[in-house]
Formats: structure tokens, sequence, C-alpha cells
């Protein structure tokens, strides 16, 4: 089982927003990070065939998703970015038709519904107008929606965003558990997600591939440049002005502040506890580049 | 700034201007149908007809006045009315006051048909009406509770914003009021071809309908007061309804609130007729002030606790009085309820035990239903496809027309002849022609030598008297010798055995196509078929179908929905259309052939009149159909396809 993207690029207008990116993806989780514009929405759409590609080619199991595009689309789970629905269905209404579109046959939609409703704590809500959900409720149900058919190949774009932390920790786990036996790409803005469960991350900025690597050997290769510096107040303005603050707290002696830079600031020791937020960050600042295969 | 709010609101601006563009087509349309049934039914014009009455109206009106000032005066000498204080006196002085002034006016005739169908239109006041509803209801906000949580803890957010929604509330009702009556006026002078200076500027009482007005004023006045005055009913109604809105804080609730209370005010609209005290109830009434016109054009006085009153002053009191209640109650509600209240009333729990129960069963209905079920749930309800169906029935309601014609003789005679004789021409019918004709040439003849001998012109004129008394028999046999021509030379061009049939009936069975009917049906469907495809796009669940495998079968039945759902219509309509027909004319003879009826003489296949109406309507429900199925196609590809930003090139070019 693998989805193999080639050389793939995806230009609006003059606006580059995917340039020649190829990479192999198998069973596990794939974080997708970058920051607004960075082309996650457009991979994402590319890899679902919601836009039409201008270069290079995707391929799942080695044939083309165009040419086998209905077979291609039944092992295929799409959780999209956007808040999608018919306000005027009800939760139990909304997986049906959607069992209807993605092929079940009445039981299997039925108890399948069931089930995801259970896991996703929407049971409650099943006859009740989708209008009147919270936005968390909302998202856990494009969830469910996404996992009808028990696809092989599960996209979710953002995924936990506006969920509470408890609910948030809940769908880590579940995804993280699922997937085993299929492929998931993660698309989200929460570094801790991807942190927890991803086997491995690709970085993203203006179309390129800044980074692929899973979030331990990450972590590692930033470690040296993540920093502890204490400093007084006063201080603040100007290592604002030279460094990247990565965390500011108020501490005995005035501030602690975490740095990332890959100069040695002054007074500077080494950060113990480095994150991948630490990582982001160094990456979108340093604009370091790679060449977007593996 | 809250009077922006419908403004910048996009659904709630092409509502107004929905119904503005509707009111002005209905107006059209009544008119063309009061021209249309005037011939039909007279044979002559109303343009014609109107200019006899007006012309009768100015010739009498002095007389008419001066008739009314004379008998209050006459009155007052008989002992009924010479109980000091009573009703009977008092009105019979209020109504002297009232009409003494206009004794002097000089009246001439003016062409004005804009003035007479504007003040006999009553659909325009509903409009206006309901846009007043939809604006009160977006200002009280109940359907956005989350900004009044927001504006509710601010400086100004309590009663100055109350006076400020009732201000916008006061705006609308100006501007929509005289957005839609100025839309008729305009008009009307382009459809009857008037200048609207000369009937402006002439005296208000020179039109037939303003013959009980008792102000001495000029038309253009008289309009400006109009208008004035049914912005201030609609305000007012607004006012209510935007307090009943805010005290109940349930759309629904308010809604049906604001309908049972209009109910009760149409059964006394409806209901009321006998008694002066209970007319109170019937005149100053809603339903009366936003349906009729006459409140404003006819005189009336009102007896109220045995005290005479003008039932205008009348109106204006019960206006004032309910203004009060409403804006009071509305400024209340709005400074003193707290957004986010803890407590719930008794009314509140059982309405959501009674929803919650509800939406359990049609979550439970939903969720059995199979894909084209829930399409057509979607566009039904989700899309509000249900509101365009009610429009549709109330459309063919309001051109229904089952009343009994009144027939004149020659149209007797011409009814009783075809079904007596429907079938071919033969020796039966033709004898009873022959007949005819000879009785009518012994009355010439009869007539002939008494005009020679007559001695005085009384003699003369009872003669003609007599002679005419013959016309509509005469009438009918020229119509019925031509169709008995016109039969015959069919028949032996064609060799087709055409029978009698009745001409009127089939004749308005061909001409029921009704314009307005058919706009009406092809709007519900591209109502029908926008609805279906613009959800999709608005609800942003184009990209999760277009990921599902299933997305053809999807737009298959999409289309299969869409069509099902306008053959339905099409059917009520074309059936609407045929039962209003025989219901009026009756439908004898339908298995003659066709070119029995003399308008479809040329047609050269032998096929009987029900076929040929039959593969006539099959053609209308062709023509409706292909019309849905390429807005769906075209409305497929624009909106679910290249909303996806070139979604499909890919599949097309592997």
């Amino acid at each position: 089982m693998e989805l193999k993207i080639e050389n793939l690029s995806k230009s609006f207008g003059d606006v580059k927003a995917l340039n020649h990116l190829s990479f192999t993806f198998t069973s596990g989780v794939y974080g997708i990070l970058g920051p607004n514009g960075a082309g996650k929405s457009t991979l994402i759409h590319l890899i679902t065939d919601n836009i039409a590609r201008q270069e290079g080619q995707i391929f799942w199991n080695g044939r083309d998703i165009l040419k086998g595009n209905r077979e291609y689309r039944k092992v295929l789970g799409y959780m999209p970015q956007q808040q999608g629905y018919y306000e005027d269905f009800t939760a139990g209404a909304f997986l049906a038709y959607m069992a209807h579109l993605k092929g079940l046959d009445r039981r299997t939609a039925r108890s399948r519904s069931q089930e995801l409703l259970q896991i996703f704590n929407l049971e409650s809500a099943r006859n009740k107008r989708i209008g009147g959900f919270s936005g968390g409720m909302k998202q856990r149900l494009l969830l469910a929606q996404a996992l009808l058919n028990d696809p092989k190949l599960l996209i979710l774009d953002e995924p936990t965003a506006g969920v509470d932390p408890q609910e948030r920790i809940h769908i880590r786990n579940y995804i993280s558990q699922i997937a085993s036996n299929r492929i998931v790409l993660l698309a989200t803005h929460i570094v801790s997600d991807i942190e927890a469960i991803a086997k491995e991350i690709l970085l993203l900025k203006s179309g390129n591939v800044i980074e692929i690597d899973t979030p331990g050997r990450m972590i590692e290769k930033v470690r040296k440049y993540v920093w502890h510096i204490e400093i007084g107040e006063a201080e603040l303005p100007d290592m604002q002005a030279r460094y990247l603050i990565s965390n500011l707290r108020k501490s005995e002696k005035g501030l602690s502040l975490k740095v990332i830079s890959e100069e040695t600031p002054a007074s500077a020791q080494p950060e113990k506890t480095v994150n991948l937020d630490d990582v982001y960050l160094y990456y979108m600042s340093y604009n370091k580049q790679q060449s977007g295969t593996n | 700034m809250e009077w922006k709010k419908i403004l910048v609101n996009r659904k709630l601006s092409a509502l107004i201007l929905l119904l503005f563009f509707v009111q002005m087509i209905v107006f059209w349309q009544d008119c063309e149908k009061k021209d249309r049934q005037w011939i039909e039914r007279y044979g002559q014009t109303y343009d014609t007809c109107l200019r006899e009455q007006e012309q009768q109206h100015i010739d009498t009106y002095r007389n008419k006045v001066q008739a009314i000032v004379e008998q209050a005066d006459a009155m007052g000498g008989i002992s009924i009315f010479s109980q000091e204080n009573s009703f009977s006196k008092r009105n019979v002085a209020l109504t002297k006051e009232a009409f003494e002034p206009l004794l002097d006016i000089e009246l001439t005739y003016v062409k004005g048909r804009t003035i007479t169908e504007f003040f006999a239109f009553r659909f325009g006041g509903l409009c206006v009406c309901l846009c007043g509803l939809a604006v009160a209801l977006e200002i009280s906000e109940i359907r956005n509770q989350r900004v009044r949580s927001i504006t509710f803890p601010t400086e100004q957010g309590r009663l100055v914003l109350a006076f400020e929604r009732s201000e916008a509330l006061f705006i609308w009702a100006f501007a929509v009021t005289f957005l839609f009556q100025t839309g008729i006026l305009l008009e009307g002078t382009l459809l009857f071809h008037e200048n609207p200076l000369t009937f402006l500027s002439c005296p208000a009482q020179t039109f037939a309908c303003f013959a009980d007005f008792p102000l001495k004023i000029a038309m253009w006045q008289a309009l400006i007061l109009y208008q004035l005055y049914r912005a201030v009913i609609l305000y007012v109604i607004m006012v209510l309804v935007w307090s009943a809105a805010l005290i109940f804080e349930h759309m629904v609730l308010a809604v049906g609130i604001s309908g049972c209370f209009i109910a009760v005010e149409y059964f006394f609209y409806a209901k009321i007729d006998g008694s002066n005290v209970w007319k109170l109830l019937k005149y100053c009434n809603i339903w009366y002030l936003t349906a009729e016109n006459d409140y404003f054009t006819k005189y009336q006085n009102l007896n109220i606790l045995e005290y005479s009153v003008n039932r205008n002053a009348a109106i204006v009191a019960a206006l004032a009085a309910a203004y009060l209640l409403g804006a009071g109650a509305g400024i209340v509600v709005c400074c003193r309820r707290y957004p986010c209240s803890s407590k719930v009333s008794r009314l509140q729990r059982t309405m959501d035990t009674v929803k919650a129960k509800l939406e359990n069963l049609r979550g439970r209905f939903l969720e059995r239903c199979s894909l084209p079920g829930l399409e057509c749930y979607k566009v039904l309800i989700s899309q509000k496809g249900l509101i365009a169906i009610l429009l549709l029935a109330m459309l063919i309601c309001y051109r229904a027309d089952f009343t009994q014609i009144k027939r004149s003789t020659q149209q007797e005679l011409y009814y009783g002849f075809t079904e007596h004789y429907l079938g071919e021409p033969g020796e039966d019918s033709q004898r009873e022609i022959d007949q005819l004709s000879e009785k009518l040439a012994r009355v010439d003849e009869e007539y002939g030598i008494q005009y020679a001998v007559a001695a005085d012109a009384e003699t003369r004129f009872l003669l003609g008297m007599w002679y005419d008394s013959f016309s509509q028999e005469r009438l009918f046999l020229k119509q019925i010798q031509e169709q008995t021509e016109s039969l015959k030379s069919i028949s032996q061009e064609s060799g087709i055995a055409v029978w009698y049939v009745n001409l009127h009936s089939y004749g308005h069975l061909l001409k029921s196509d009704d314009a307005m009917l058919n706009l009406g049906l092809l709007l519900v469907i591209l109502w029908f078929c926008i609805g279906m495809y613009i959800g999709e796009n608005g609800s942003g669940m184009v990209c999760m179908i277009h990921s599902s495998h299933r997305e053809k079968d999807l737009y298959r039945i999409k289309i299969r929905v869409a069509v099902i759902i306008t053959s339905v219509v099409c059917f009520a309509v074309l059936l609407f259309e045929i039962i209003s027909v025989a219901a009026v004319y009756g439908l004898r003879g339908i298995s003659a052939p066709v070119q029995s009826i003399l308008a479809l003489s040329h047609i050269r296949i032998h096929c009987t009149i029900w076929q040929y109406f039959l593969v006539r309507y099959l053609l209308k429900y062709l023509f409706f159909s292909a019309v849905c199925i390429g807005v769906c196609k075209m409305l497929e590809t624009v909106i679910c396809r290249k909303g996806l930003r070139n979604g499909t090139k890919n599949r097309k070019s592997v």
C-alpha cells in the first residue's frame, strides 16, 4: 500500500502553490506542516483530485489515480478544512447521505454510523440538526464521515481545529490507533498533534518542501540552536530585535527566554526541552530548503 | 446605523426586490386580464366602459353632494333623527359637515385609468406587508442572539439601541411603501399611455373611486396623503411584530402568534357586517387596512358608544394605541431582557420538548431515506422549495376564475344548440337553423310593413324596440350559420366528418395558456434547479462529494429528482388549467375531430380534440422538462465542477 507523488506542481496565476514535489507515503501517519499559503491545502486537493494538476503524477499502488479514479475514491476518506454541511440535516442523516455517496449498503452504513457516532461522542446528537452543533461537534462529525468507508487513504485537513483538549487527545489517539494499516495524511497548525503521532513530517514553505523527517530526528537536528537565557525586563526589546524568541515567561531574576539562534547568544545555556514548535519556528525563520524527495 | 443592516443583508434586499417585481408583474397581468375579460363578457374594452362610468360620475357628482346636504337638512324633521346626541343625528350632521365644502367643486373628465387601477389593486398592499414583516423580524435579531449578547453589555446597547431600531423600522416602513406604490403608479402610466401631470393636478373627486372622498384636495395631494397613511399603518404593524418577536424570542412562535392575530383580524373583517358597535372591529382592523384601499377613499362614520365618529379618525386612534403598545413593549423588552437568560419559561420548556420529539422523528425518517429521498428533502426543505410550491399554489388560486359567467341570450342559444346537436351537422340541426332564419325573415318583413304605416314617432320607437328584441337571435343565427358553413367546407375539403362543438369552451382552453402561470411555473422550476446545486456550493460540500466514488450517480439522481418534481408541478398546473375551463364552460364533444374547432381547421392530421390537447400539453411538459435538465446540467458544470477550480480537467484528459 503506497501513495507515490512524482514531480507534482501547481500554480494559481503567477503564484506557485506547489513546486515539483516528489514523495512516497506508506502506511502510518504523516504530518504536513507549514504556514498559511505554504501549499498544504493544494497538496491535499491534488491528492483528493479536487483540483487539476499541471505537472507530475500521483500513483495509488502503482496506478495513476486518474486512470483508476473510481477505485481510488473507494479507498479514500477525506475531511476538508472548511466545515461543509447541510445545516438542516441531522447528524445521522448526514452520515447516511455520505454513506450513500461512498457506496455503502444500508445495513453497513447504519452500523458504521452508529459505531463512529459512539467513538466521537456524538450519539446523543444523532437526531439533532447540524445547524445547532458547536464548532467542535461539527469537526468530529466531519471526521466521522471521512472514516465511514474504512478508508485506506485518510486525508485530514485541520481535524482538531476548534475541538476541546480532551476530545483532541481522544481524536489524536484514535487516528494513531487506526493508522497501522492505512496511510493518514494530517495537515494542521496544531504542532503537538503531529508530534505525538506522526511517523514523518513534511515541512512546506511557499510551495516547496523544506524538510522531511521523523519528529524525533527533526528535534535532534534543531536542538543545538535552541537556547535558554535569563534576562532583566529592560533587556527584552533588544533581545526581541536580535533573536527569535520561542517562549517567554516570568522568573525570579526577571524573564526566562527560549531563544532560537544559529549563533550562541551571550550568557545562554542549551535548552533542555526542545519540541516541534521550536523546530517549526527554526525552519520557517531560517528558510532551510530541501530537495523534497525521499 | 440600524436601518443600513437591511441594505447590507443581501437575502432581505433580494426578497424586497423580488416582491417588488412580482407585484409589478401581477399588476400588469391583472390589467391585461381585466381587458380580456371585458371584451369576452361584455363585448367592449374596459377603457370604453370606464370612460362611460367616469363621465357619468362627473355628470352626477354635484347632484349627489347636493342630495347629501339636502337630505341632512330634511332628516332633521323626522322624529328618529331628532333626538339630541343620538348616533343617527350626529351621523347625518357629520356627513353634511364633511360634504358641504365640496358643493362648489368643478369636475371635468380626465383620462386616468392608472388611478382607478391603483386603488383597485390589493396585491401590492400584501407585498408591502410581507416586506415589512421580514424587515421587522430581521431588525429584532431573534435569529442572531450572539450579536445581541455583544451589543447588550455596551454603553448604548439598550435604550439607545432600542430607539434606533424603532427608528429603523420607521425609515423602512416609509421607504418600502413609497417604493412599491410609486412603482405601481409609474407602471400604470406606462401601461395606459397616460400623462401623470394631467390626472395628478385635477381634484381627487374627478375619479369615480373618489366619489365619497370628503377632502377638497388635488389628486397629487391625495396620493401623498394615501402613501403616508399606508406607511404609518405598515410602521405600526412592523412595531407590533418587532415587539412580539422580542417578547417571545422565538422566530416560529413570533410568526405563529402574528399569524393567529392576523387570522382573528380576518375573521372580524369577513364576518362582522351588521351592528354598528362591532363595525369598529371590522374597520380598525389590520387585515382590512392592508388588503383594502377603500378605507381611504370611502367616507363612513362609526357608532362608538352612541357617539358618531368618522371612521378615519377611529383608525388613526386605534393605530396610535397599537403603536404605543407595540413600541413601549419592544423598548422595555430590549432594555430589560437579558440575552442569555437562565430562566426558561414553561412555554419554552414545552416547546423544546415538542421540538426535540419532532427532531427525533425527523432524524429517524431521514436516516431511512435513500439518496433521491434525501435530495428531495434538501431541495424542498433546506432550499425552501416548498415555499416556491406554496407561492405557485397561491398564484394559481389568485389567477383562478371559477365564477359563473353571465351569458347573453345569444350565448345561451349557442350553448343550448351546440349541446343539443353535438355531433356532425345533420338534417335536424339544419331544420332548426332554417326555422329560425324563416322566423327572423318574417320579423323583418313585418317590421318593414308596420314601419311604413306607423303614424307617429312613438309608434316607430316601440316598433324599433320590438325589432331590437330579436337582435340576440340574429347574432346567434349569424354565428351558427358561419360555423355550419365552415364545417361543411372543411368536411368537403378534408373529408373529415367534423362536429358542432362549443367554440367558446375550446377557444378558452386554447387561450388559457396563461403567461403569468407559465412564468410562475418556469420560476419554480428554476428555483428547484438552482436550489439543488447552489446548496452544495454554499455548504462547502462540493469537495467531499467530489472525493466520493458515487459523485456521478449523485448528479444523475439530482437531475432525476428535479425532473420528477417538475413533472408533478407541471401536471398539477395543467390539470388546474383544464379543470378551470371545464368548470366554467364544460368540455362536451371532446372526442370530436380536432378540425371541429375552427381555429384548428388547418391541421391535416386525423385526431380528436382530446388527442390534440394531450399532445399540446405533452409538448409543454417536455419543454419544461428540457429546461429543467438543461439548467441542471449547466449548474452542475458551473457550480459543482468549476467551483473546484478546474476540478475535472484531469479525468477528461486521461
